[in-house]
């Protein structure tokens, strides 16, 4: 089933001149094109679809306010094309637009002028914005005297107080108390559940894990991954080379273990793998199914903390992990299996051989199908008592 | 509709822009709007002091103080249009660097916008001229029919020019230092606080195709001498008015994508 898209980007490029004195005359009469350019987005491309947001991860400079305003239509990209399906908000920067002497309610009221709003309509979001940013009595004071939270409180409130189909934020989620945090999270899954899409640009991982499906990391203008985003995110934090440091020459998987990638939930499930040990160490096998899930964060859906002992002397040795009527709720997991020795001065400290792990992009991807509602959960009894 | 490139939302945004550029104007004084009114009138009287006591100039046809007054608010009120104008539109994008950055929309409206700023003053002017024509008893005649076709071609012409220096200006910031010592020897080499007969007879011919005498010389036939402008005067201004217009979009238009690096 193809789903409706909600933006696409096609080999978007931009790129800035590098303008000093001298070359601003040069460019204002025409001749800009020995002046030098800086290449900020470098043939980017992808796919929004509907009901989603699409998280961009990327380091200082590496073009993703830029990517931002493209997809706004504030930058007009040099090559590619660029295409947003419904009404859009863009909350570029967390700076003032326009005059600083503007009261909050005349800064909300502008920037819905600005967006096209009628009167009442205006008049019922700015009471929203008012309620929403907490601002109190200081929605009447200008602009200029707010600190950078209030003001943030203030620009994250009018850029979503309408019901848009698309939203555009770079960085928003970053400022704030953290109750105000907590109440933007809110608003944008409701958001999201009720259908709109967006792109979430930050450089802050756990943002892009509690929101978005899919992300993309950005590196001096190219799409270095796109990907789920716990992968991307690992690929953001870790970059390209950086693995987990395992201790070479004890032992070592010999191959990807063998395992049913989608199974019904409550059916047995299996895992086969072979283990070559290379010297002689007390080697035992990890396991770890996880979930990473947008608007929850990290869920450890199972973990084994023992250690399972597979072998002591050089030699290939075959196991398997069997668990029974997997309980756990239809969704995608992760599985993570590391060989792990004691270290030999302290039982409790054990030293990584190898492994498999979604941070070291080799997890073993698991899906569970099945009926929601199905599954694992804590036994807790709800009551009404009041 | 697309006209040159436009369309019917950006004639909203056009429209919101101007007002919000209007309250920015004047917003956080105390006298608020009040601005909007006394600026101009401040300096009219200071000018009607100067060249009816100071220096009182002769005028064909017209004696005394007041028809000499009425005179020279015809000539002066639409040159305060045309230079307020024409800063506000110097200005425009670099002054605005924060919706330009921030929303997306056509940011050739923007010196617009600030051509269309002269409107105040001119109101203004026109406001003062109405009364002291009903004080004095010369009564208002039909050439005011004429004004909003002048006010139009006005507003074309200054677009055109405040789109040209208000690119220029987002690369070249002298543009907009320089702009009111330009403005102020364009005033006084127009025939605007003198009649173009004060010039000799053989300058007269290339004179009176400056632009800006022609723009005041409407206003001036139609408001005091409540006549229609003459044909060629509007032709003329039409013809001259569309070229700057179209030379000074195209020009903003080429240099639109690099404003991203200088603003």
């Amino acid at each position: 089933m193809s789903r409706a898209v909600a933006i696409t980007c096609q080999g978007v490029s931009k790129s800035f001149a590098l303008v000093d004195g001298g070359s601003a005359w040069r460019l204002a009469l025409g001749r800009g094109g020995d002046v030098p350019h800086f290449t900020a987005l470098d043939g980017v491309s992808f796919d929004v679809p509907k009901g989603q947001f699409l998280g961009v991860l990327g380091r200082n400079g590496a073009g993703k306010s830029t990517l931002l305003r493209v997809i706004g239509g504030v930058y007009a990209p040099d090559a590619g094309k660029v295409a947003v399906h419904g009404a859009m908000s863009g909350l570029y920067e967390l700076g003032l637009v326009g005059n600083p002497q503007l009261t909050g309610r005349q800064y909300a009221d502008r920037l819905l002028t600005v967006h096209g709003f009628s009167p009442a309509e205006r008049a019922t979001m700015i009471s929203d914005i008012h309620d929403f940013s907490e601002l109190g009595d200081r929605f009447e004071d200008p602009v200029l005297t707010y600190s950078a939270g209030m003001g943030a409180r203030l620009y994250f409130s009018t850029a979503t107080a309408g019901q848009y189909e698309v939203y555009l934020l770079d960085e928003v989620l970053a400022v704030g108390d953290q109750h105000f945090q907590s109440k933007c999270w809110r608003r944008l899954r409701e958001r999201v559940s009720g259908g709109a899409s967006g792109v979430l640009v930050t450089h802050d991982w756990s943002a892009i894990v509690r929101l978005c499906e899919t992300a993309h990391v950005l590196d001096h203008g190219k799409m270095v991954f796109s990907g789920p985003a716990e992968r991307a995110v690992r690929r953001y934090l870790y970059g390209e080379q950086a693995k987990s440091t395992y201790r070479d020459g004890i032992a070592r998987f010999a191959g990807t273990p063998v395992y049913p990638r989608k199974i019904m939930t409550g059916t047995d499930f299996s895992l086969e793998a072979e283990v070559e040990i290379l010297a002689r160490a007390e080697v035992g096998v990890v396991l770890a199914v996880e979930r990473l899930q947008p608007a929850y964060g990290w869920e450890t859906g199972l973990m084994s903390r023992r250690t399972t002992p597979v072998g002591e002397e050089p030699g290939r040795y075959a196991f398997n992990v069997d668990i029974p009527a997997m309980p756990l709720p239809p969704g995608s997991y992760q599985i993570s299996m590391h060989l792990v020795m004691p270290e030999p001065h302290s039982s409790a400290v054990k030293i990584v051989l190898d492994g498999f792990s979604w941070l070291d992009g080799n997890g073993l991807e698991l899906g569970v199908e099945g009926v929601d509602g199905r599954g694992f959960s804590l036994p807790a009894e709800w009551r009404v008592t009041g | 509709m697309m006209l040159a490139g436009f369309d019917r939302r950006d004639l909203g945004m056009l429209n919101n822009l101007f007002r919000m550029t209007l309250g920015d104007r004047y917003l956080g004084s105390a006298l608020g709007l009040i601005w909007a009114v006394l600026s101009p009138l401040m300096l009219m009287c200071i000018f009607t002091f100067v060249f009816t006591v100071v220096f009182p100039a002769r005028l064909p046809g017209r004696t005394g103080a007041l028809p000499y007054v009425i005179w020279l608010l015809s000539g002066y009120g639409p040159w305060l249009a045309i230079s307020e104008g024409l800063s506000a539109a110097t200005t425009s994008v670099v002054g605005n660097a924060g919706v330009v950055k921030n929303i997306a929309f056509k940011s050739e409206l923007l010196p617009m916008v600030g051509a269309l700023m002269g409107i105040v003053p001119l109101v203004v002017a026109f406001a003062i001229i109405f009364i002291l024509q009903v004080v004095s008893g010369e009564m208002p005649g039909p050439g005011y029919l004429a004004l909003p076709l002048i006010v139009a071609l006005h507003i074309l012409f200054v677009s055109g020019l405040g789109l040209f220096l208000g690119a220029l200006n987002v690369f070249v910031r002298d543009t907009a230092l320089a702009l009111p010592n330009v403005l102020t020897v364009l005033l006084f080499a127009s025939p605007i606080f003198y009649p173009l007969s004060s010039y000799p007879n053989f300058i007269r011919p290339v004179l009176q195709f400056n632009p800006f005498y022609v723009i005041a010389e409407c206003y001036r036939m139609a408001v005091v001498d409540g006549a229609m402008p003459s044909l060629w005067m509007i032709c003329y201004l039409a013809v001259v008015g569309a070229a700057v217009f179209w030379a000074g979009l195209w020009w903003f238009r080429r240099l639109k994508s690099f404003f991203d690096t200088r603003l």
